[in-house]
């Protein structure tokens, strides 16, 4: 063999490479069914244009003319931040993390305004991508805002819609509840400062003050990795407490 | 094959084309099984991950929303199915990390002009290994290497050029 250069080399392993694939064409189509189309109804396509002019609208120009007025944030290792108005319209989705970047870049976030339709896109496509699983069945929930009754309404059906969209895929799924009603205003600066949930950073550092671990380690982990690492110390996330009843923070 | 090619594979597996399939796996089957390769350092393990990458890519592609690149996502459900795989048999056996793993399978089943090729790339340690396949099959760079890997910008290009340097001695060896 005459190796001439790297870049003719690097050719040559990347030939050896590709000849090097093991076939599993014939095993995925003997085990996985083919996709089926998903068929709209005439009226919707009829529709479709004027309900994606309103969706536009609505994503767009609403959120200018009112405020956040909660911020869900959702955590199993994608940590995303969903800012709702009074209504329950999403005004803002944000990735908090290079997993939430990757499970936000597969879908389409135009037109979808209801929270709940949201978070069921979102849940699917993070069990799809393999991130929610049996084994990283957890899914930290934290609420912050301005309203009581609007939080407490919220993570009541958040902790018994997951479940039930998710059950038929992943029957062990556990909402971790936020329990940010009390924090501190240091504690919201830091979890801003390090782009979590405030409920995230009172777990990590829950865990620091019982283990060797440290806080870069632990930023990182997902909830799962977390949780088994809380449970093994005996540390309960504040929520999750029989004596707490999550509610609101001090401001969104 | 252009991108344009694959997208136009997926809107038709979607449509539930069954032969856009071949076309969405020979264009990505080695990016795949790299990926996945490039975390468990296990050919046979890497293989039946492929497996579940694509099966997982057909349940779900029903539901899936073309924002960003297709290949994006289906490496993305073949990483994270690698990592899960992972944690799981750290978790239930004590793996040794620097177990030297069969990085390249059976060398029968590689095409003999490579052969050689192949067996000298068995010659590698992991580490060199690894870069070699992210540099030279994924086309990853060496600044996202390095940061991958968590290692010095510096030793991940001391490592590939080495890992070269043994591959031309191999070479040369064979040549006497």
């Amino acid at each position: 063999m005459n190796l001439v250069n790297n870049q003719e080399l690097k050719n040559r392993i990347k030939n050896v490479a590709q000849a090097n694939v093991p076939d599993v064409r014939a095993r995925v189509l003997a085990q996985a069914p083919m996709p089926t189309p998903r068929r709209l109804p005439s009226f919707r396509l009829a529709f479709g244009g004027a309900f994606a002019l309103i969706a536009l609208i609505m994503f767009f120009v609403w959120p200018t003319a009112t405020g956040v007025y909660a911020t869900v944030h959702l955590d199993i290792n994608p940590s995303i931040a969903i800012d709702l108005d009074e209504s329950e319209r999403v005004m803002d989705v944000r990735a908090l993390n290079n997993d939430a970047q990757d499970l936000l870049d597969a879908i389409d976030l135009n037109g979808i305004n209801a929270f709940d339709n949201l978070v069921d896109i979102l849940i699917d496509e993070a069990i799809a991508q393999g991130m929610m699983t049996d084994d990283n069945p957890f899914i930290m929930v934290d609420i912050t805002g301005r309203d009581e009754a609007f939080i407490h309404e919220l993570y009541g059906r958040l902790s018994e819609r997951i479940p039930a969209h998710a059950m038929a895929r992943i029957p062990n799924v556990e909402v971790i509840r936020g329990s940010a009603e009390d924090a501190r205003p240091d504690e919201v600066d830091r979890a801003h400062q390090h782009n979590m949930s405030v409920q995230r950073l009172r777990l990590i550092e829950a865990i620091i003050e019982k283990t060797d671990y440290d806080f870069e380690t632990l930023r990182d982990m997902r909830v799962a990795d977390l949780m088994h690492l809380a449970r093994e110390h005996g540390i309960e996330p504040r929520g999750n407490r029989p004596d707490m009843t999550p509610g609101p923070p001090n401001r969104p | 094959m252009s991108e344009t090619t694959l997208d136009h594979a997926v809107a038709k597996l979607k449509r539930g084309d069954r032969s856009a399939f071949d076309v969405v796996y020979d264009q990505t089957k080695t990016k795949v099984f790299y990926t996945i390769l490039a975390i468990v350092h296990d050919y046979s393990l890497s293989e039946d991950i492929m497996q579940d990458t694509y099966i997982k890519m057909l349940e779900s592609l029903p539901s899936y929303r073309r924002r960003g690149k297709f290949e994006g996502w289906l490496l993305t459900i073949a990483r994270n199915l690698a990592l899960n795989t992972l944690r799981n048999r750290k978790r239930s056996t004590h793996v040794d990390p620097q177990e030297n793993l069969d990085w390249f399978g059976s060398t029968e089943s590689v095409a003999e002009s490579h052969a050689e090729l192949a067996e000298w790339l068995k010659e590698l340690n992991d580490g060199e290994k690894e870069i070699v396949i992210r540099h030279a099959v994924l086309d990853e760079t060496h600044k996202s290497i390095a940061k991958t890997m968590g290692k010095p910008l510096g030793t991940v290009t001391w490592t590939y050029q080495n890992a070269l340097k043994k591959i031309r001695s191999k070479a040369g060896e064979s040549r006497e």
